[in-house]
């Protein structure tokens, strides 16, 4: 399977490595670790999504689940609209980077940012009591 | 680490940090950023002032009745005990964590209201009055996060038709350019090059844009520019009038005050198109109109280098806002060559075919 980018609704551009994207209809903001925007970036070149798989499966360390992996990352570009399937079939070499695949831990990742109160919460809170403060754990 | 706090207790820190800097208030200057907001800044050291002349040189003007926004400016050599110290909040800071920000659980939510950043300062705002420290009232220091109070001067001016936004933009009889790129990809040596060549002149890092029924304009913020060291060693002669600020903290740039270019400054200036500079080996500069796709990487790119330096991802609104203004612009590319000079012809080219 190929996709492309939903331009319709959606600009994209790599930046130091790390895929940007954005839906010019609501204003939601996407970013992706290294492993993700690699493989993005292979799939808005003309790989599909065989093509991704065998190059992930290739890295040393590779998990065993990688398909479930490439497919769940997939899955979620296409339920955020970020990408919808192509129109015509194609092949392209795929480059993923090990050290990036190494530091996102063999997991791409596609995070919207839409919500200031989630980026918050995504911190421990510590509540300051009015009289005692607020100590950390020892 | 962060921290949350009631309303009733971010009002008593509030409270006590205007009682402890209305007491150091040295000298207050107003700022008019493109005639669409005023800020009064309240210098609380001796310095202070001479600090913000020195980088917002062009939008100092004189006293406003009743501004849109207040601006205390003060020094803070120890900001690791300050919530203790001033704000009264009695918490340890997490070891090793050099980070906290403040946040005022009201009606539920949690609004953010305080940082103290890696860099040693802290930031603290509430409706529309913005408190501004900075670890050492020096040059270099006050370059750390950037310009000097850009992420506040975003905030404040940001209205339904208006965005301060990374950028840089010159022009020639009327017919803007918004040049944006990434790093090291000669935008800043283009933009400086031309305004020493005779083009209008707007901004070379952030700029404030407008969109007034289909007009796009752009209004300059700041009287600094930034070059390479290798850059100013080749422009010397020709920036006569520029002084030297500093060093950037990186020490890859030289940050320099170019007030007295004035003349060639202009406001509420047409944008007619967004060029995407690039440094390639040919010999002859050229520009290229941007395919869709280059369009929208370019847009992409512009958005996400003001809101990812404004710390403003997560705002919906001004993405959806920076998207139509960006979005009925034409978009090329320019090519340039190693000769600068020759690349500010081309660009003089380029616009007067825009504008035959």
């Amino acid at each position: 399977m190929n996709y492309q980018l939903n331009d319709a609704k959606m600009f994209a551009d790599v930046t130091d490595g790390i895929a940007i994207i954005i839906n010019s209809l609501t204003g939601i903001y996407y970013g992706m670790n290294g492993l993700g925007t690699g493989m993005f970036d292979a799939l808005l070149k003309g790989a599909s999504d065989a093509d991704v798989l065998a190059a992930f499966k290739a890295l040393p360390g590779a998990p065993d689940d990688c398909e479930a992996r490439l497919q769940a990352f997939i899955e979620k570009m296409k339920a955020f609209e970020i990408i919808v399937p192509a129109a015509s079939e194609s092949t392209a070499p795929v480059t993923l980077v090990l050290k990036d695949a190494q530091f996102d831990e063999f997991t791409p990742t596609c995070n919207e940012y839409n919500d200031v109160q989630e980026l918050l919460f995504a911190d421990p809170i510590h509540e300051v009591k009015e009289d005692e403060g607020w100590k950390p754990e020892k | 680490m962060i921290a949350s706090l009631s309303k009733e207790q971010t009002d008593l820190c509030l409270s006590r940090l205007r009682e402890k800097l209305d007491s150091l208030c040295r000298e207050v200057l107003y700022l008019n950023l493109g005639d669409v907001k005023t800020v009064r800044i309240l210098c609380c050291h001796p310095d202070a002032a001479a600090m913000v002349r020195r980088q917002l040189a062009w939008s100092i003007t004189s006293p406003v009745e009743e501004p849109d926004a207040t601006l205390y400016f003060w020094e803070e050599a120890q900001p690791e005990d300050f919530h203790r110290r001033v704000l009264n909040l009695n918490f340890d800071r997490e070891e090793g964590d050099d980070f906290l920000m403040l946040v005022s659980k009201e009606e539920g939510k949690l609004l953010p209201f305080a940082e103290f950043t890696q860099n040693g300062a802290v930031r603290i705002w509430k409706d529309n009055t913005y408190f501004f420290s900075a670890k050492e009232m020096t040059p270099q220091a006050l370059l750390v996060d950037g310009h000097l109070f850009v992420q506040q001067l975003y905030r404040i001016a940001d209205t339904p038709s208006t965005n301060l936004i990374h950028g840089a933009c010159i022009g020639l009889e009327g017919s803007g350019i918004l040049l944006c790129a990434r790093g090291s990809r000669g935008k800043s040596t283009l933009t400086v090059t031309a305004m020493l060549r005779g083009f209008d002149y707007v901004a070379d890092d952030y700029l404030l844009l407008e969109k007034e029924n289909d007009t796009l304009t752009a209004s300059p913020l700041y009287s600094i520019i930034s070059l390479s060291p290798k850059m100013y060693n080749t422009l010397y002669d020709d920036l006569d009038k520029a002084h030297f600020v500093s060093i950037s903290p990186w020490k890859d740039k030289y940050i320099l005050d170019v007030s007295a270019y004035e003349a060639s400054v202009q406001r509420h200036y047409p944008i007619r198109a967004c060029v995407f500079p690039e440094i390639v080996p040919d010999a002859e500069p050229s520009v290229l109109a941007c395919t869709a796709q280059e369009k929208g990487r370019a847009i992409t790119h512009m958005i996400h280098s003001t809101v990812a330096q404004m710390n403003d991802q997560g705002n919906t609104r001004t993405v959806r806002k920076l998207v139509e203004i960006l979005n009925g612009l034409d978009f090329y590319r320019i090519r340039l060559s190693p000769d600068i000079f020759l690349n500010a012809e081309c660009l003089r080219q380029f616009i007067k075919h825009l504008n035959p």
